[in-house]
């Protein structure tokens, strides 16, 4: 802990740079397919959230997982079924009075809850940061967790096996 | 025991993966039913085991996980409302070439779920069994290729239930923050003494307003009539009856044991919410043409209704809750299954019941008995489940509240009649008798005979559920 450096401040601006702009990106980019680009930024700007805060093996799952696979197949599924112009293919971007009670709200319950945040005292840990964060959570997950890790596994496979009944049909007819 | 205490889960969780190997060598005609009877009998085989636990009140894993009488109630709940909506499922699925094997494995990975979450005693079970059920609905919900609203309703769904999902992890990790543990037992007793930042009563909140879209809590609940009216009614059968009341063990678990401690800020959000959501459902049905959407409202005040019961806070209280879901679980699914055999075809208008009783006096009569179960017309079960709520609420010296909904369940009593009254009263604008298959036949049997019966004979089952509510404080 102690007093943040230089150094650590200029991390963390550029870490909260790329999350934040990553995510006005894929709300307000017209391009589905630009918008994607700029959630791939705002996952690895999460990655380095978790690297600054010795969450290692988080980290490297964020980068594996969401930047490597779930982005891929993200953009397989929108060039496997793009209609129509790219440039114009994210429609749903919220315009006029949407965008200004969304943004009073979201702004509202940002400010209350960063006040709240910063006037409470949090449990701190007198523990040192684990160095090999891996084992520790490879040992909670199959002494004290086994349930959600296995739960984890039938959910992943619901979710793949529930895409492919809902797209599977309307491949084989085109 | 260990592993012995997940058997039901295990049991449900390997007929789903079966029914899907065995998908993987066939072609899986939509004509085929025995994948959804194959489900039926499995999900039976995990009720006795889930019987079997009854009694037994033992913690596993290191706490996250317990098994006593409340969690193996809702249990019982999943097992009945998954059995006997695959019973009359695949009659209508056949007819939208849906195969029955595809629905059957997504109901069975829904209710291992379902058996789950009463169980789960820390926040990433209890979350992973929630996400289970919600994803596998995603699927059931749209399961019918290449219509509109269906799809409609799958993707509203999925949109508003990962934001709640969002909102619920998010309070999760601002208790978590406060505690320094994710454990229900820990929680408790981190509240239980002393001063608590503000910030945990908001965690508590958010924590709320995650499962409140489960449980169908105003202003949480816009996406029901959509999802009910778009949805194939076996869908929203075991939608209505078994994600609620799984979430509801849920929110019995979280607000009526661990976050006691915090009850100065969300006991009173819960009544006036409970009080608004039984006014809303109960009003907003009114004008309803549709019986999907009005069953809708009727489910979205019926939630009011179990709310009420929960803002007791009483073992009383939270056996009227638990009483209720059954009772609930077994109405929805005959309404749903009349609807499947009929409505689905005529496009669920109300007028186009008009004259059922003629056309089928089977049909129009199981649904007279379930709309006059959900109007808590006594001797049927509906009475006794919103006596049991309503005692609740008035010995926890909730009177007023108690008498708003009292009020506003005489008002229900208009628009469930009137179907009733189109069904027995209207010229039939047809005169064909409608099919009806032996599967839809058994369920509505097994569903009719539960109404009255536990009408009749309410004893043995709230019994249980009062023995078991004693007995879940941890």
């Amino acid at each position: 802990m102690g007093e943040p450096t230089t150094g650590k401040i200029i991390v963390f601006s550029v870490l909260t740079a790329m999350v934040i702009g990553g995510g006005l990106g894929v709300v307000f980019l017209r391009n589905v397919f630009h918008a994607l680009v700029a959630m791939v930024v705002c996952f690895l700007g999460v990655a380095g959230v978790y690297f600054s805060l010795q969450a290692d093996f988080l980290a490297v799952m964020q980068v594996l997982i969401y930047v490597g696979a779930v982005a891929v197949v993200i953009a397989f599924a929108v060039m496997l079924t793009r209609r129509g112009t790219m440039a114009d293919s994210n429609r749903f971007v919220a315009s006029g009075l949407q965008l200004a009670i969304g943004a009073a709200v979201a702004a509202g319950v940002g400010v209350a809850l960063l006040r709240l945040i910063c006037e409470t005292a949090w449990q701190a840990s007198g523990k040192f940061p684990a160095t090999d964060v891996t084992r520790f959570l490879g040992e909670a997950l199959l002494t004290r967790l086994p349930i959600p890790f296995e739960i984890a596994a039938v959910l992943l496979l619901v979710a793949l096996v529930g895409a492919v009944m809902i797209a599977l049909e309307e491949v084989h007819k085109s | 025991m260990g592993v012995g205490l997940l058997l039901p889960e295990i049991i449900a969780c390997m007929g789903g993966l079966v029914i899907l190997t065995e998908r993987l060598f066939s072609k899986g005609e939509p004509e085929r039913k025995d994948a959804a009877w194959f489900g039926a009998s499995v999900l039976i085989i995990a009720g006795v085991a889930a019987l079997r636990l009854l009694g037994v009140n033992e913690t596993a894993f290191h706490g996250s996980y317990r098994v006593d009488d409340l969690a193996v109630y809702f249990k019982l709940v999943a097992v009945v409302a998954g059995a006997v909506t695959l019973l009359f499922a695949p009659d209508l699925l056949s007819q939208r070439r849906v195969k029955s094997g595809d629905f059957a494995a997504l109901v069975l990975f829904a209710a291992t779920g379902m058996m789950l979450l009463p169980s789960a005693l820390d926040f990433i079970t209890l979350f992973i069994s929630l996400e289970l059920i919600s994803i596998s609905f995603y699927v059931l919900i749209g399961i019918q290729r290449g219509e509109v609203r269906p799809a409609e309703a799958g993707l509203k769904y999925l949109l508003l239930s990962g934001l709640a999902s969002a909102v619920l992890l998010y309070g999760m990790s601002l208790i978590y923050g406060l505690t320094g543990s994710t454990y229900l037992t820990a929680i408790r007793q981190a509240f239980s003494v002393g001063e608590w930042p503000l910030l945990a009563g908001i965690g508590s909140l958010m924590i709320l307003v995650g499962l409140g879209l489960k449980i169908y809590l105003v202003p949480f609940h816009m996406w029901a009539p959509d999802v009910y009216e778009g949805a194939p009614a076996p869908t929203v059968a075991f939608l209505a009856a078994g994600s609620s009341a799984a979430a509801l063990a849920a929110v019995l678990r979280l607000f009526g044991e661990s976050l006691t401690g915090l009850s100065g800020v969300w006991l009173p959000v819960l009544l006036i919410l409970a009080v608004v959501t039984i006014a809303l459902g109960n009003i907003v049905a009114l004008p309803q043409t549709n019986i999907k959407r009005l069953l809708a409202y009727s489910s979205i005040a019926h939630a009011g209704y179990i709310l009420l019961a929960i803002v007791a806070q009483s073992s009383a209280g939270t056996a009227a809750v638990m009483y209720y879901c059954f009772l609930y679980a077994i109405t929805t699914v005959a309404a749903f299954g009349v609807i499947s055999a009929f409505a689905e075809t005529s496009g669920g208008e109300i007028r186009s019941f008009a004259g059922l009783a003629r056309r089928s006096p089977f049909l129009a009569f199981v649904m007279l008995i379930s709309l006059a179960s959900l109007a808590g017309i006594p001797p049927l079960a509906g009475f006794m489940a919103k006596f049991a709520v309503f005692a609740a609420a008035v010995q926890a010296g909730y009177v007023v509240a108690a008498g708003i909904a009292l009020l506003l369940s005489v008002i229900s009593i208009y628009y469930y009649f009137m179907v009733i009254r189109a069904m027995y009263v209207d010229e039939p604008v047809e005169t064909a008798p409608i099919p009806c298959g032996w599967g839809t036949q058994a369920a509505l049997l097994i569903g009719l005979g539960g109404i009255i019966l536990l009408g009749l004979i309410p004893w043995p089952l709230l019994r249980l559920a009062q023995e078991a509510a004693n007995f879940a404080r941890f």
